[in-house]
């Protein structure tokens, strides 16, 4: 029976076959614009199915096509929503939402070429691999309404608001407002529902943010190697709104504040929304890099759960291969490193500088030197982000000492110190050489020294543990006479003094950079967090000032971090309801 | 030991994270370097039974020891470590008995009804065993780590050095008179009352008597507050990391007129700090007589080089074993020396902590050593698992040295942290080609056990059946030892050649400790010593074994002996064990 004569009741169903799909830069949700005119440099590519070439004769003469299409990363839907640039419920009609009944999307896109089944577009703002349902001509006669009217659309201010999703575009004014997320401001929720992370959004009124549940609890991975082998089930979709809010300050407190902050962060995220792809992606890959907060297995169980909402998911699946190739899954890692490096876009930068850096560490312990060398090369261009960067260098440069090529290992490993000057494997592998060199044994003899005391100071870190906090700053001092060249020490010195809530020997260190460095926002954030922790509020209000006007981008987190080193010290003084009151004072800007 | 669930290494993670894969390609493409005189390495005799390389008796043996770590649920980090097994002659009937480490009663623990005696099995042969604590009294009241089986008095019979935590405990073997084991700790002195965890007997200064290094652990606390994310629950409870508290010096005694006395401050500040786990004694440097080295727990490694007249130098770091290649000061466990690469020297193994790689350390023959262990194939297959007892011995009989790694985590909760991981862990049966490259033997040809998930500890090594290929033993944290018979040598079938040494030694040092054997068959050369104490919370069989290859028997076989002498003998008829007598 054809549709056309499928009977029309309330509860029928109609069957809908991709013609085709999309291939698109945008791998995540929030990397898409909000509206393919919005971007109207992003190029991709629609695909159709084999044999459907011919229905598109006479297709190319058109400058614009409709492209109707399904979002397929859609989980549900709600009546009434909060627009991107909005900061009140429309209804969901009234919108473009494409979490609806019918996840039907439609787009507009510049034609540029059409070859066989391949159709190359301009202006997408689809998701790559979303499905292709048809494609009309955009006909000016028909299609073009100048004269329409654009509802609640123009209500909106004249100065275009902060996309809630688009954390990347905060503007300056947004965020000087003292703990104001970089999101639509209006509809903040009193901030003691949640916790100062970041206000919720959307039609989710969840209130407390419920217990963390932890990702371990899925008693599949229990099975077999755990996480290596275990089925993973697509996690719930939860509310993916709030989440994003929480998701948000977890990049922002990423970039360079409290790597921390950025774990909690993303674990609310994630328990508000166990399938928000951006947070499973992203706190994969933070699990992914070396510090405390390292987590191998718990990296890949992201990965695995990112694939399990959106199969494919290229960034997921660079993340699951480099997890893998770390945990020595050599069979199942070296197929996932290749495809993403053949699939993933050149501008995927760091992630394509993940996969080539591990795939080439395959190589190496492979015996297959060649490649590993041509490998490593790509992995220490200068595009290359640090973090990557260093490893490449070096990795390479223990190969080649493997290899008996010190005279080449040798630039490696001080171009490696350069980006990571408290690299301890770099320092142990230089002093290894210049000791068999022979004629360097006064700066062999303190790379030993410095890498020894590096060694000591990694060895007393650990976040479930106390830790040595007399010792530690000890090995910091000595360091530092060690090697007085390196800047950095006191900073980490600093650091280390508050986190073990040593705010006296903090604020001295502070004290002294304030005076060498001056007041950047990290002198001012560390000064403002001795002071608080001394129980100071007033002089770490001056601080944490001084530190938004050297960064007028520092995340709201850094507030929280201030006022919980105030509560840390003055235990006594501080109890839950002053710490919530003054966190939302501050937060607020009075 | 302790963990730490997640990589707290800061830049040092940047090496270990990644960075563990990324090692010498080199190695792979070329061979090692042959030692003069060393030809191609036999073809590996056909794989074993349909058993698999090791038979496990997993029932009927009569050795129904159940270890007992003996907590009450505060995690105490003493609970965590132990399951030694030994393998001594206890009788002198020419087999090997088995003596089984056992905990004792912490705060808490309800030990109503509950046997926590160690225990020692007679060998009836056939793979039976009988218990035999009762009649020997072989057992003490301490939290035993490891038992040393060393012949103290020299006549002729092992004793038992028990490594507890507490006192440590001497047994004369005087089961030829009295039918027991006596307690010698009073007379012979060297109760290290630390909580220790290996022990080896080493006639450092070749005086003809045993002295004796005792490697200690940590501060003995039991009252510590616990660790783990316990915000979130009991269920969040681990056991806590070793550098929660303070690491206790290891300690030296020699040996005067049969009582032990204290000479640590031979080792100077530098044998404190250490936190150890395994030790093992060699003359890594060739030199003539036996140093030690320590695996330490998240502290540098110790390489004491004997310098002679009871002095030593604490070598680790000029050795380049002090931390393993990436810089690290990994929880070492286990650890064992051997020739893996046939260039007549020993080389270093160390068994590890989950996320990092067992290593191995390749001597250079110059009294240093680099780090193969990714080029190897060693490392690698123990990258998931914490590494306890490893041991170096040719399981095959092809003529280089294998290794066992029996694994099991130290956190019963460690998928809460760390979904990669498990508690009970597989081991690893790891096959060398001859050249110093190991390969995972699978579970299908390695034999039941190592397709099975344990909590495994100690791993002593020995010819339990006499049948001329060496067998293993596996203490189980909280359950029954593993009789592994090595299948390699099985009645009526073609079988490689193999050359059996038992040396007796002159003097108090019956059991020629510290000797070292060089061995000339076809064309080829191997070494090994004689050591006792190796692996984790172990101690093996004193008898060597060494693979002949096409080789019909040994044509020299070359001792030298732990005075220094040395004896030539030989030629000696492979398949059979041959007794030597210090001349």
């Amino acid at each position: 029976m054809s549709p056309a004569r499928a009977p029309r009741s309330a509860g029928s169903e109609l069957v809908v076959r991709p013609i085709g799909v999309i291939r698109s830069p945008f791998k995540v949700h929030l990397d898409a614009p909000r509206q393919g005119r919005l971007a109207p440099s992003s190029e991709g590519t629609i695909e159709l199915e084999r044999g459907l070439q011919n229905l598109l004769q006479d297709v190319a003469g058109f400058s614009h096509l409709w492209v109707l299409f399904w979002c397929n990363y859609s989980r549900g839907w709600n009546a009434q929503v909060v627009p991107p640039r909005d900061t009140r419920k429309r209804g969901l009609f009234a919108t473009r939402s494409p979490d609806r009944p019918n996840p039907i999307g439609l787009t507009v896109v510049e034609l540029l070429s059409v070859r066989g089944t391949k159709l190359r577009v301009r202006g997408l703002d689809m998701l790559d691999g979303t499905p292709v349902l048809d494609l009309k001509p955009y006909v000016r006669y028909a299609d073009s309404i100048p004269d329409a009217s654009d509802g609640w659309l123009a209500t909106l201010p004249p100065e275009p608001r902060p996309d809630h999703r688009d954390w990347t575009k905060q503007p300056k004014k947004a965020a000087r407002r003292a703990g104001a997320l970089l999101i639509a401001a209006a509809s903040l929720l009193p901030l003691g529902l949640v916790g100062g992370c970041g206000p919720e959004q959307g039609g989710a009124r969840s209130g407390r943010a419920p217990a963390i549940t932890t990702p371990q609890d899925d008693a599949s991975l229990l099975a077999g190697d755990g996480v290596l082998d275990a089925e993973i089930a697509a996690p719930r979709k939860g509310d993916e709104s709030a989440a994003t809010a929480w998701f948000q300050q977890a990049v922002a407190s990423r970039g360079k504040w409290r790597t921390r902050d950025a774990v909690r962060c993303f674990e609310r995220a994630l328990d508000v929304d166990p399938a928000h792809l951006g947070a499973l992606v992203e706190y994969g890959f933070l699990l992914l890099e070396p510090g405390a907060e390292q987590n191998l297995g718990l990296a890949l169980l992201q990965f695995r759960r990112a694939q399990a909402v959106v199969p494919g998911q290229l960034h997921a699946l660079a993340g699951e291969g480099v997890a893998r190739a770390a945990l020595h899954d050599v069979a199942r890692a070296e197929p996932l490193l290749r495809r993403a490096l053949d699939e993933l876009p050149e501008e995927a930068v760091g992630r394509r500088a993940w996969s080539a850096l591990a795939l080439a560490d395959l190589c190496a312990a492979d015996g297959r030197t060649d490649e590993a060398l041509q490998l490593y090369a790509q992995v220490t261009a200068d595009a290359i982000p640090a973090l990557q960067r260093s490893t490449a260098l070096v990795h390479v440069a223990d190969l080649l000492l493997q290899l008996d090529r010190p005279a080449n290992a040798e630039p490696a490993l001080r171009a490696a110190l350069v980006l990571d000057p408290q690299h301890v494997r770099a320092h142990y592998l230089l002093a290894q050489l210049l000791a068999k060199r022979g004629d360097a044994a006064a700066e062999a003899a303190k790379e030993t020294r410095i890498h020894e005391l590096l060694r000591q100071l990694l060895d007393h870190v650990s976040p479930l543990y106390t830790k040595d906090a007399a010792r530690r700053t000890q090995l910091w001092h000595e360091l530092a006479a060690a090697w007085p060249e390196n800047r950095r020490l006191p900073y980490s010195l600093a650091r280390d003094q508050l986190d073990a809530g040593d705010y006296a020997g903090g604020k001295a260190t502070a004290a002294e950079l304030l005076a060498r460095d001056g007041a950047t926002a990290e002198v001012s954030w560390l000064a403002a967090r001795a002071a608080a922790g001394g129980g100071d509020l007033a002089t770490a209000k001056q601080h944490l000032d001084a530190m938004r006007r050297a960064d007028p981008n520092a995340p709201s987190t850094v507030v929280r971090a201030v006022l919980e080193d105030w509560r840390r010290g003055n235990p006594d003084s501080v109890d839950a309801a002053l710490f919530d009151r003054t966190l939302r004072e501050w937060v607020n800007g009075q | 030991m302790g963990e730490r669930p997640v990589r707290p290494r800061g830049a040092a993670a940047r090496a270990a994270g990644l960075a563990s894969l990324a090692l010498a390609a080199a190695c792979s493409d070329e061979p090692g370097t042959p030692a003069p005189g060393a030809s191609a390495p036999p073809a590996a005799p056909a794989a074993a039974t349909e058993h698999g390389r090791f038979l496990w008796h997993e029932h009927g043996s009569g050795v129904d020891f159940v270890h007992r770590s003996c907590g009450s649920g505060k995690k105490l980090l003493v609970e965590i470590n132990a399951a030694g097994v030994s393998l001594l002659d206890y009788d002198g009937d020419g087999d090997l008995d088995l003596f089984c480490c056992q905990g004792a009663a912490l705060p808490g623990f309800d030990a109503t009804g509950v046997d926590l005696r160690d225990r020692l099995y007679r060998n009836d042969g056939a793979w039976h065993f009988t218990d035999v604590t009762d009649a020997t009294g072989a057992f003490d009241d301490g939290y035993t780590y490891s038992a040393a089986c060393p012949d103290v008095d020299g006549d002729g019979d092992p004793d038992l050095h028990l490594a507890n935590a507490g006192r440590n405990r001497w047994l004369r073997n005087d089961v030829k008179q009295s039918g027991r084991f006596v307690d010698a700790t009073d007379a012979w002195g060297g109760d290290a009352p630390e909580w220790s965890t290996a022990a080896a007997c080493v006639d450092f200064d070749s005086d003809g008597d045993l002295d004796l290094y005792v490697a200690n652990y940590v501060e003995l606390a039991l009252d510590h507050p616990g660790c783990g994310r316990l915000q979130q629950g009991e269920a969040w409870r681990i056991y806590c990391h070793p550098d929660e508290f303070r690491p206790a010096p290891d300690r030296l005694y020699r040996n005067d007129d049969g009582r032990f006395v204290d000479a640590s401050d031979r080792l100077g500040d530098a044998g404190k700090g250490g936190a150890g786990l395994g030790l093992v004694p060699s003359d890594y440097d060739g030199d003539g007589d036996v140093d030690l080295f320590v695996a330490n727990d998240s502290n540098p490694r110790f390489l004491w080089r004997n310098e002679g007249g009871f002095a030593f130098t604490e070598a680790a770091g000029e050795a380049w074993v002090a931390v393993d290649g990436s810089g690290v000061s990994t929880a070492a466990m286990g650890c064992d020396f051997g020739d893996v690469d046939g260039d007549l020297d020993f080389d270093l193994v160390v068994a590890n902590l989950a996320m990092e790689l067992n290593n191995l350390h390749r001597n250079d023959g110059h009294g240093r050593f680099d780090d193969r262990s990714t080029a190897s194939g060693f490392g690698p297959p123990g990258l998931l698992y914490v590494g306890f007892g490893c041991e170096l011995f040719d399981l095959d009989l092809d003529g280089d040295q294998d290794a066992l790694i029996a694994n099991g985590h130290i956190m019963d909760n460690v998928e809460k942290y760390e979904p990669a991981q498990t508690f009970r862990q597989p081991p690893l049966c790891l096959v060398n080609d001859g050249r110093g490259r190991f390969t995972r033997l699978a579970p299908e040809a390695a034999g039941a056990y190592f397709a099975s998930r344990q909590v495994a500890r100690g791993l002593a090594v020995g010819d339990l059946d006499d049948d001329g290929d060496l067998d293993a033993v596996v203490g189980h944290w909280n359950g029954t030892p593993a009789l592994l018979e090595n299948r390699t040598i099985v009645a009526g079938s073609p079988a490689p050649r193999w050359l059996g040494l038992k040396l007796e030694g002159k003097g108090k040092n019956r059991q020629a400790l510290g000797a070292r054997v060089t061995v000339e068959a076809g064309g080829r050369t191997q070494i090994d010593e004689v050591r006792g104490t190796s692996s984790y919370a172990a101690f093996h069989d004193l008898r060597l074994f060494f693979g002949l290859g096409d080789a019909t028997g040994a044509e020299r076989v070359t001792i030298r002996w732990p005075d220094g002498r040395t004896s030539t003998h030989g030629p000696l008829a492979a398949g059979r064990l041959h007794v030597v007598a210090e001349p």
